[in-house]
């Protein structure tokens, strides 16, 4: 009682969670006291036996029977009800198929030719303000915040980049965007190990190397990040010259 | 007044020879037979600290833009979910102890049900004719594990919201259907707008409503099977020796319910746990680091660290996990040819197998639940975390493969010794000579 009234005086004074949990505890503990002292103090300790009962008689097959003896060709019967039956499952299950949107989204993203590189904030950058070493979260211009479009802007040391020739014109001045989505289960890859130029996926350590175009070098991620071509436009902002270099994300 | 009140009801549903038969059933004295009534308290304690945080919560994906009390927020613009917990947390009275409750009876529960499973396991009680409860007890595992999660997943924190992208990401792996799956599960790819009314559905209304019917099926078989029972003075096959219903195991156990109340009491008004306004608003392009799910789920975290790619070992390996408990039972039987009916219980090394089987399988998971938190580890000795997965990777075969032979080797050597003690049971008659009986063990 007294804990009950404990909780409820720090209810009306609004005395935070820790006073009504003492509250509340107190009260619950004394109940919980009384029950198990009152059972052990003034209950008779008794000892009751219950039998289990045999086995009774197993059903018959007679007392299965559907249909009596008059009735030929019962096993056609029977065939036709199981086939209807397992046909208004199978249509039952069809409506299942509204639960998905109409078309898939999952294919496009904002990034195309021409397409400007913003922060989460909305602002483009600049090439040559890209520090070496930091690694800043982009978008598409008009698709900021996307989760599919987003991707890692980093600076590299170009004579360390040993990407595939015909990614050889991606990174203007160093500057290197990969896509921002994890190929193992799709958490963002949001950390950046500047001092080894790899890429780190705080869910389950997968590491891709950065300057070996996001091959994962260790962690369960199988394939690389896709790379996202950069060029930079005639006002000296980095934009997109493509979309990314492979399927975004797991799967 | 009580008995009134009793024969009133009982008159009214001819129910006076069964209600008298129902407050003496006997119910087996034994600390472990507790275990599942924890879980039962505390999933009472779940559904009404649910239904209180019910009403405040909105599911809702809509912007809006934080007005409340936490300064670090002002101004942000977040869900209305992850609002209004942080409006349940720091607004409504009594708001942040009934959700810290609602929280830790959740992990009370999971650990309830799995020390409660390892007692069935460990004891044999799953075999003739216990065989559907056990079925129904692992559905009611994995429904408590679905619907933790769903929880978890609800208040649209950071750690929350990157959990949900995972899952995405395990269900697009499975090959051919997956993409659909995931389309037909999440209404287009995470985040959406549209998945957190879904969880809110599912996790308030679906699952509980299942839980509840699986619980009234494991208690009703159980009603209708009766307990087992350690074997004992009395104890035999065909009975079942314990104290009755009324009055002495129902106030035993309503002690326990409020015992188990207080506790959970205690601790979500004194004890934080996932303060979700730290982790702050979910935002695609943000993940927290280190990370660790709620319990319960730490061994599919472990799983798909140092596991081979996530259709494996997040898919494949727990649904053939738990298809071989489901069917473990049958196996067992056909294995040793054992179809009879039991009633008495094994201790753990009667059956040395099975106990060395339970123990390889609880300390494989229990490795991946260590390795579900490697990259705190790493953080905390100074260890590159891609070390620690080949470590975990090498003690995943070896613990299992140790502890299991241990196991074994231990239950034969306590038979051994037991068997190589002699038995009998005293008894002094009324003339005062002395009568030698062996002892059933």
């Amino acid at each position: 009682m007294l804990g009950s009234a404990a909780f409820i005086t720090a209810y009306v004074k609004n005395a935070g969670a820790a006073w009504e949990g003492i509250g509340a505890g107190v009260a619950l503990a004394g109940l919980s006291a009384f029950a198990l002292i009152y059972a052990q103090r003034f209950v008779r300790p008794q000892e009751v036996v219950d039998e289990i009962a045999a086995a009774a008689a197993p059903v018959s097959a007679r007392d299965l029977d559907l249909a009596d003896e008059r009735v030929s060709r019962r096993t056609a019967l029977h065939r036709l009800a199981a086939a209807a039956v397992g046909a208004l499952a199978c249509a039952a299950l069809v409506p299942l198929r509204s639960f998905a949107p109409a078309r898939r989204r999952a294919a496009a993203n904002g990034w195309a030719p021409g397409v400007r590189v913003v922060r989460e904030d909305g602002t483009p950058i600049k090439a040559h303000d890209v520090d070496v070493g930091s690694a800043t979260t982009i978008f598409p211009q008009h698709m900021r915040g996307d989760a599919g479009a987003q991707a890692t802007l980093l600076r590299v040391e170009p004579s360390l980049l040993a990407l595939p020739p015909e990614r050889a014109t991606w990174t203007p001045l160093g500057c290197i965007a990969y896509s921002r989505v994890c190929t193992h289960v799709g958490c963002p890859v949001a950390l950046y190990r500047a001092a080894s130029q790899q890429l780190f996926c705080p869910c389950h350590q997968s590491t891709f190397d950065v300057v070996r175009a996001a091959t994962p070098v260790s962690g369960p991620a199988e394939r690389p990040l896709p790379q996202l071509p950069l060029v930079i436009d005639r006002e000296g902002y980095l934009a997109a010259s493509g979309g990314f270099s492979g399927p975004v994300g797991p799967g | 007044m009580i008995e009134r009140s009793v024969n009133w009801l009982a008159g009214r549903l001819h129910a006076e020879s069964a209600l008298r038969k129902a407050l003496r059933k006997a119910f087996p004295d034994h600390w472990s037979f507790m275990l599942g009534e924890i879980a039962l308290y505390c999933f009472l304690i779940l559904v009404a600290t649910g239904v209180f945080l019910g009403v405040p919560f909105d599911p809702s994906d809509a912007r809006v833009v934080y007005r409340g009390p936490y300064a670090p927020l002002a101004g942000t613009s977040i869900s209305a979910a992850y609002a209004s917990i942080l409006h349940i947390s720091f607004d409504v009275r009594a708001g942040l102890l009934v959700r810290q409750m609602h929280h830790w009876a959740a992990l009370l529960f999971t650990i309830a049900i799995v020390v409660h499973m390892m007692r069935i396991f460990f004891t044999g009680a799953f075999r003739k004719p216990r065989e559907i409860n056990w079925m129904v007890g692992l559905t009611l595992f994995v429904l408590a594990l679905a619907t933790g999660f769903t929880g978890y997943s609800l208040p649209d924190d950071l750690l929350s919201g990157t959990g949900l992208k995972i899952t995405e990401g395990i269900v697009l792996s499975i090959p051919l259907v997956g993409p659909l799956l995931a389309q037909a599960i999440f209404g287009g790819p995470f985040p959406n707008g549209v998945f957190e009314s879904r969880l809110f559905f599912v996790h308030v209304v679906l699952l509980p409503l299942a839980i509840f019917a699986a619980i009234g099926a494991h208690l009703t078989i159980l009603w209708a099977q009766k307990h087992s029972q350690f074997p004992g003075p009395r104890r035999t096959e065909h009975n079942v020796v314990g104290s009755p219903l009324w009055p002495n195991y129902a106030l035993k156990s309503t002690g326990l319910l409020c015992a188990v109340a207080a506790v959970l009491a205690l601790l979500g008004g004194c004890v934080q746990i996932n303060p979700v306004w730290i982790y702050g608003p979910y935002e695609a392009w943000q993940a927290a680091a280190p990370a660790q799910p709620d319990w319960f789920v730490g061994w599919l975290e472990g799983a798909l660290r140092i596991g081979p790619g996530p259709f494996w070992s997040a898919v494949v390996a727990p649904l053939a996990g738990f298809l071989f408990w489901y069917a473990y039972p049958f196996f067992e039987a056909a294995l040793i040819k054992d179809h009879r009916a039991h009633q008495l219980l094994d201790r753990p090394r009667a059956a040395p197998l099975r106990t060395a089987l339970g123990t390889a399988v609880f300390s494989f998971v229990a490795v991946l639940f260590c390795a579900g938190s490697d990259d705190l580890q790493a953080y905390v000795f100074h260890t590159p975390v891609e070390r620690l997965v080949i470590v975990y990777r090498c003690l995943l075969v070896i613990v299992p493969a140790a502890l299991g032979f241990t196991a074994y080797r231990l239950c034969r050597e306590l038979n051994e010794r037991t068997d190589a003690l002699h038995h009998v049971l005293l008894t002094r008659g009324a003339s005062g000579g002395y009568e030698e009986r062996p002892l059933i063990r």
